[in-house]
C-alpha cells in the first residue's frame, strides 16, 4: 500500500506548502512553520488545545494575516485571494461559521451564488444523508435552533458540495455523533477516490475515530510542527513498548516519552531502539496513530515545559 | 457594465452580505419602520397640537426616527467586525474583498435612499394632513442632508475601538446633529444654501465611505 503511496507521491505535487510561516498574538506565536500537505492524501492535524492548530488553518486560509513566509498553493498559486485558489478551497470553521439567523435554504443560496463549482443536487443529496434540512424543505429551521452536530452536518454538506480540490477543516468530528463520525469517514474517502488531485486537512482531537481516514499526520506543539509525516511511515518510526517498572529504570533513556504506576510502564521509542527493550521481554508492538500522537505529544509538552 | 471573470456583481454582493435580496431588504426596513415608528409619530403629532414647542419636539420625534432607522441599517453589521462569525465566512469566498466593498457601498447607499422613502412618506401624510409639519418640504430636504451627514460620523466612530467611547461619540453626535438639522430645517429659506447642504453631506458621506472603506481594505489584508 505504501509503494503504491509513493508511486503517488513522486509525480504528486504539495496542495499547499508553508515556509517560515509566523503568526504572532499578544500571548501566542505560531512558527516558524516548515511544512507541506501531500496532494492526494487526508491528512490530520493533531495538538493538544491551544497549540495553534486554528491559528495554522486561519493563517492557510487568511482569515487571520500572516507576519512572515511564504505559503504556495497548489505548487503555483501564492495568493489566496485568486478566485481559483479560492473557489478550490473548501474551508469549515469548528465553530459557527455561517450567520446564526440562516437556515438551509439561504446556505444553498449564498453559497450557489459565491461558488461557481456549489452544485445543489449534491447539496441536497447529502442533506438528505445527513438528515438535515433540505433547501426545498418548506419549514425550515434557523441554524441558531440546530444542535452542534447538525450545525457541522450542513457546514459539511455546504462544503462538500462544491467541486474543490482541497478541503481544509477545523475540528470536523468533534461535534458529531459515532455514527456520523463514520459516515464522514466514508465521505472522506470518496470525496478523495472521486478525483486523483483531492486533498483534505482536518484538525482533530477524535484521533482514534479518524485515524482510517488519515494517511498523514502533522503533530503541533506549542505553535510548532513538532513531527509529521505518512502514518504508516511513522508507524514503522516508532514503537510502543510495555514493561516492567525495573526495565524502565534501566532503559529509560531510550524512550521518547511513557507513562508509568508502581509496576509498569507504556511508552514509545524509535523502532531502531526496539531490540534493547527486546532483550528485557518487554512487549514491543505497533502504535496506533492514537498512542504515537500521545507519545509524541507528551514529548513536546515535556520539551516546552523545560525550555520554559 | 460587463464583468469580468469571477467578478461578482453589487447585487448578488448585496445578498450574500445580507442574506436577502436588495428589494426584499429595502421593504423590511420601510416596513419595520411604518409598522414600529410611524404610528408613534403620528400619534404624538395630534396629541400636541395646541402647543408650537411640542409640535416642534413631535417633529423632531418623527425625523429622529427616520434617523434611527437609517442608523440601525448603517450601523453595527455582521462584515464590519472582522473577527465575527460571518466575517470568517465571508473571507473565505473568492473575491472575498469585492464582496464587502460592493455590499458595504451598496448597503450605504440603499440606508439613505430608504430614509429619503421614508422622509416622502412623511411628506405625503403631511400633505394629507395626517401628520402637522412645522417645517416644510425644505425642511424635510435639509433633515435628509443632516442624515447622509451623519453617515460621515457614524463611519469614524468604528474607528474607535472602544465601545463606551464609541458609543458616547455616537450620541452626542446623533444629538447635536439632530438639533443643529432641525433647527436649519426650521430657518433656513434661502435655496442656494439647501443645495451647499446638499453637496456638502454628499461630500461627508464620500469622505466617510472611503475613509471606512481604505481602513477596512487594510485589515483585510493585514
Amino acid at each position: 500500500m505504501l509503494n503504491n503511496r509513493q508511486e503517488r507521491i513522486t509525480d504528486m505535487k504539495n496542495a499547499i506548502k508553508l515556509e517560515n510561516v509566523t503568526k504572532k498574538y499578544k500571548d501566542f506565536t505560531l512558527g516558524e512553520i516548515n511544512l507541506e500537505i501531500p496532494c492526494g492524501f487526508s491528512t490530520a492535524l493533531i495538538g493538544s488545545n491551544g497549540s495553534g492548530k486554528t491559528t495554522l488553518l486561519d493563517v492557510m486560509c487568511n482569515i487571520c494575516g500572516k507576519n512572515s513566509g511564504k505559503i504556495t498553493y497548489f505548487d503555483k498559486y501564492t495568493d489566496v485571494d485568486e478566485p481559483d485558489v479560492r473557489n478550490n478551497i473548501g474551508y469549515c470553521a469548528a465553530n459557527n461559521f455561517f450567520p446564526l439567523d440562516w437556515t438551509s435554504k439561504k446556505v444553498a443560496y449564498v453559497m450557489e451564488l459565491a461558488f461557481s463549482n456549489f452544485k445543489r443536487e449534491k447539496f441536497i443529496s447529502l442533506c438528505n444523508k445527513m438528515k438535515i434540512d433540505t433547501p426545498d424543505k418548506r419549514k425550515q429551521k434557523k441554524i441558531m435552533k440546530m444542535s452542534d452536530g447538525n450545525k457541522m452536518r450542513l457546514y459539511l454538506a455546504a462544503i462538500l458540495a462544491r467541486d474543490s480540490k482541497f478541503l481544509i477543516l477545523d475540528e470536523p468530528a468533534s461535534a458529531l455523533d459515532p455514527l456520523m463520525r463514520d459516515m464522514l469517514c466514508d465521505m472522506f474517502r470518496e470525496y478523495l477516490a472521486e478525483k486523483e488531485d483531492r486533498t483534505i486537512l482536518f484538525s482533530t482531537h477524535n484521533i482514534a475515530d479518524m485515524e482510517f481516514v488519515t494517511d498523514y499526520a502533522v503533530f503541533m506543539a506549542a505553535g510548532k510542527v513538532v513531527e509529521k509525516g505518512f502514518v504508516e511511515e511513522l508507524k514503522e518510526k516508532y514503537r510502543l513498548i510495555h514493561g516492567s517498572g525495573e526495565t524502565l529504570k534501566s532503559l529509560s533513556q531510550y524512550l521518547i516519552s511513557y507513562t508509568a504506576n508502581s509496576t509498569m510502564f507504556e511508552g514509545i521509542c524509535l523502532t531502531e531502539h526496539s531490540s534493547v527493550f527486546q532483550k528485557l521481554d518487554a512487549a514491543i508492538e505497533i502504535p496506533t496513530l492514537q498512542q504515537l500522537s500521545v507519545g509524541i505529544l507528551r514529548k513536546a509538552e515535556k520539551d516546552t515545559t523545560e525550555e520554559e | 457594465m460587463k464583468l469580468k471573470r469571477n467578478q461578482i456583481d453589487y447585487a448578488s454582493a448585496f445578498k450574500i452580505y445580507c442574506g436577502d435580496g436588495i428589494i426584499k431588504s429595502c421593504l423590511n426596513l420601510i416596513y419595520f419602520y411604518l409598522i414600529f415608528y410611524l404610528p408613534f409619530s403620528i400619534i404624538f403629532s395630534h396629541t400636541s397640537s395646541d402647543s408650537t414647542e411640542i409640535n416642534k419636539m413631535s417633529d423632531t420625534f418623527l425625523l429622529l426616527s427616520i434617523q434611527l432607522i437609517n442608523i440601525v441599517m448603517t450601523g453595527v453589521t455582521p462584515i464590519d467586525k472582522k473577527q465575527n462569525i460571518f466575517a470568517k465566512f465571508v473571507r473565505t469566498l473568492p473575491n472575498s474583498f469585492e464582496v464587502y466593498k460592493k455590499s458595504y457601498l451598496m448597503k450605504r447607499v440603499l440606508s439613505i435612499l430608504c430614509a429619503f422613502i421614508m422622509e416622502l412618506v412623511v411628506y405625503i401624510l403631511n400633505i394629507l394632513g395626517i401628520i402637522p409639519l412645522e417645517i416644510g418640504f425644505k425642511g424635510l430636504v435639509i433633515y435628509l442632508c443632516a442624515i447622509i451627514a451623519a453617515s460621515f460620523g457614524v463611519e469614524f466612530t468604528y474607528l474607535i475601538k472602544n465601545q463606551i467611547i464609541n458609543c458616547i461619540i455616537s450620541v452626542i453626535w446623533i444629538i447635536g446633529l439632530m438639533v443643529t438639522g432641525y433647527a436649519l430645517a426650521l430657518t433656513v429659506e434661502s435655496v442656494f444654501i439647501i443645495i451647499i447642504f446638499i453637496i456638502v453631506s454628499i461630500i461627508c458621506f464620500y469622505i466617510g465611505v472611503r475613509t471606512n472603506y481604505y481602513t477596512m481594505k487594510k485589515e483585510w489584508t493585514a
